[in-house]
């Protein structure tokens, strides 16, 4: 009886929350140390992408053993592994797909996301533990289109278009009968997903095959007949802000989104951890305060995960229909590197407080640094001092990878990551 | 049979199709097409139908005018708040089902609606890009639609290889292709941006030339976004033996983006290949009469790479 009145009390807490569930944060990968940065960092789940049959073919995929590593680990962290089967396959595609699901199954890997309807059909026949998930691919709008992908396909999860507004993923998700993901951060086809051949045209690299030369972000001129609409400093581009959707996180999770998405399988160990921490944080403190988050609190959040940011970002969708506001009209490099992300811990005396640190970025004496560790609050500490190897005392750490001292005057861990605060 | 389909652009140009030696016309509809091609209203849809059915009536066996067949292309993406609109309108395609032959769609929310309307097997799936494999064109197929329209990104052998199989394929051999769809304003963004003057949206003239090169792409900006359409007309009159050996459904030309004149005469060329003469002597006539339209073979030789 007893027990009965604390389920019922506990219910009704339940009901009574904006805020019932607590989503699944989905982090990108593009390696086996990638994917335990994000796990470290509080990731719930992280997709990755196999050797073969999937986009981001410059991504550093992996391999069936890196598959097995990645899901043993994410088992000892209570995480999961989804993979990537997200080609628009050709006939030649599918040479050793069946195989490959079933050794998807046996690694421990809970689902894959894929936008063909004959590779859902497939995995639910020959690796059925495997979840289906329908990739964004397939620009699901609508929840007509959900339903007839749970009815024809058996979907488990239903990846919604980065199309979508807020209100749109809040009425989808109410009316699809599985569970629906959203992308909540990173880059941003321009273009509908699946439905763009620029890169094909101009290339021949197949965008809908892991080969997208990103040929939306060229520049053009803009003709009307035979007179120009552009000017030679302002060419037409067509290159997509980032997506941040930090501020619309309390919505998708009132919504009931089971999945948050961070994209990015080719971004750095320093920008997954960033970023994923920056979300588990946001999100855990959301469903504690059942999104009652002041603003001072929420700026805290935003600032820490767009730290990682290193191109202009915007809502995407979610406020309202991408405009003038989400396009990047001036050329721009993809290859823009993030100085803030110092080094990593390699070990660490809490007697002496003295660290190994592996350099990543140049490092000076008095730089303010943060150090982000996984679990626990990000600290702060002034560089006072730095050796080489020889024991030599450094101004200025220059070199990649080298291995210096410094004191740290809190406890860190090996992996640890350090970035410049200013 | 196989069907010569092609795109009504403007309503004005339906009497010179009819007469054109086409089988199958296949028509935009506002709130279900997301193409540069005229989208015809309920009323207009009416008066079409009308003016088909009249054409029809009027062949006789001595006459060498053909029967022609009304397809709708509905390939549009439909957002939560549009799925209302689409249920209407394929509620009341559905009541005149026995007047067209087939919707070309995109979006599966259609094949949803279609088999509540139990209009199945008038569906054709056109997902432009996305129809790329035998297997997924299977899949279709055993579902119960009446065809797919295979991706004109595919080299001939592909192509050969679904049309072979299915059996109920059809295959665009001539004409501009769409290259990119945004659900974005792009050119709008723009014209925002640097304050421009100038109508950008439904503005037929506008393309695009990319910094080092020279092909023009016309771009196209209404409600449903913005569409890129390729720089170069593809003609297939160097392939079509190889592609007619792999019995497709239709082959269809598309008219975006090229002059009525010339979509006629494209349509008089394959109609004359079907009718049995020399596909390259057909195509040697039309290039000299085009020479000047950046004509090319599109990816039936090029191989894209991953």
């Amino acid at each position: 009886m007893q027990n009965r009145l604390i389920q019922d009390i506990m219910n009704k807490k339940l009901s009574n929350r904006k805020i019932n569930m607590k989503p699944e944060l989905l982090a990108p990968a593009g390696d086996l140390a990638r994917a335990k940065v994000a796990i470290n960092y509080g990731a719930d789940a992280v997709y990755l992408g196999g050797m073969s049959f999937s986009l981001r073919s410059h991504a550093s995929n992996f391999t069936m053993d890196d598959i097995r590593e990645a899901c043993k680990y994410a088992d000892a962290h209570g995480a999961n592994i989804h993979v990537t089967v997200n080609i628009i396959p050709h006939n030649e595609d599918f040479e050793g797909l069946e195989q490959y699901l079933k050794d998807l199954e046996d690694a421990g890997v809970t689902a894959i996301i894929t936008a063909s309807v004959y590779i859902m059909e497939m995995a639910k026949r020959v690796a059925p533990k495997l979840e289906v998930h329908c990739s964004t691919q397939m620009s699901v709008t609508n929840s007509m289109t959900a339903q007839m992908l749970v009815d024809e396909n058996h979907v488990d999860r239903v990846v919604l278009a980065r199309e979508c507004s807020m209100e749109e993923a809040a009425e989808i998700t109410a009316k699809c009968p599985v569970e629906t993901e959203a992308f909540i951060h990173g880059g941003m086809c321009v273009n509908i997903s699946g439905r763009c051949t620029l890169s094909n045209r101009m290339t021949l690299r197949d965008a809908n095959r892991g080969g997208c030369a990103q040929s939306c972000r060229w520049q053009y001129h803009l003709m009307d007949g035979e007179r120009e609409l552009s000017t030679e400093e302002n060419l037409f581009t067509l290159g997509s802000k980032d997506m941040m959707a930090g501020y619309q996180i309390k919505e998708l999770m009132e919504a009931g989104v089971a999945s948050l998405k961070i994209e990015g399988r080719m971004k750095s160990e320093y920008y997954v951890a960033s970023v994923v921490s920056g979300y588990r944080h946001l999100i855990d403190e959301l469903y504690d305060c059942d999104g009652e988050m002041s603003d001072e609190r929420m700026e805290y959040h935003i600032n820490e995960i767009t730290k990682g940011a290193n191109r202009e970002i915007c809502p995407g969708f979610y406020p309202k229909r991408a405009d003038k506001d989400t396009i990047i009209f001036h050329e721009y490099s993809n290859n823009t590197v993030n100085h803030d992300f110092l080094g990593t811990v390699v070990d660490y005396d809490g007697d002496s407080k003295i660290a190994h640190v592996q350099v990543r970025n140049v490092i000076q004496v008095g730089d303010r640094v943060e150090a982000l560790m996984p679990g626990k609050p990000n600290e702060e500490y002034d560089v006072l001092w730095m050796k080489n190897a020889e024991d030599e005392n450094l101004e200025r750490a220059n070199k990649p990878m080298d291995i210096i001292t410094m004191e740290i005057p809190f406890e860190v861990n090996p992996k640890d990551i350090l970035r410049r605060l200013s | 049979m196989k069907e010569l389909m092609t795109t009504l652009e403007r309503y004005e140009d339906l009497s010179k199709l009819l007469l054109s030696g086409v089988d199958n016309i296949v028509i935009s509809l506002e709130g279900l097409s997301s193409t540069v091609a005229q989208k015809l209203s309920k009323e207009e849809l009416e008066m079409l139908l009308r003016d088909v059915k009249l054409h029809n009536e009027n062949i006789d066996d001595a006459d060498e005018m053909r029967t022609v067949k009304i397809s709708i292309r509905a390939n549009q993406t439909f957002h939560e708040g549009m799925l209302k609109d689409a249920e209407a309108w394929m509620q009341y395609l559905s009541e005149r089902k026995s007047e067209f032959a087939a919707i070309l769609f995109a979006d599966p929310s259609l094949f949803y609606l279609a088999k509540k309307s139990q209009m199945v097997e008038k569906m054709i799936y056109d997902p432009e890009t996305l129809m790329t494999s035998i297997n997924d064109a299977t899949w279709w197929i055993q579902h119960g639609v009446q065809g797919i329209a295979i991706s004109p990104l595919l080299t001939l052998q592909e192509t050969d290889e679904i049309a072979s199989e299915v059996e109920k394929a059809i295959v665009t051999v001539h004409g501009r292709t769409m290259m990119a769809r945004s659900y974005r304003k792009l050119l709008t963004a723009y014209q925002e941006t640097y304050e421009l003057e100038d109508n950008v949206v439904e503005n037929k003239n506008l393309y695009l030339i990319e910094k080092t090169r020279d092909g023009q792409m016309p771009v196209y900006e209404d409600e449903t976004g913005t569409l890129i359409y390729s720089e170069n007309v593809l003609d297939s009159f160097n392939f079509i033996e190889k592609i007619l050996e792999s019995n497709p459904m239709g082959l269809l030309v598309e008219g975006s983006y090229i002059p009525l004149e010339e979509q006629l005469q494209a349509i008089h060329a394959y109609r004359r290949i079907l009718n049995g003469e020399n596909p390259l002597e057909v195509g040697k006539e039309y290039r000299e009469q085009f020479g000047a339209e950046p004509l090319d073979s599109g990816y039936y030789e090029q191989k894209t790479v991953k």
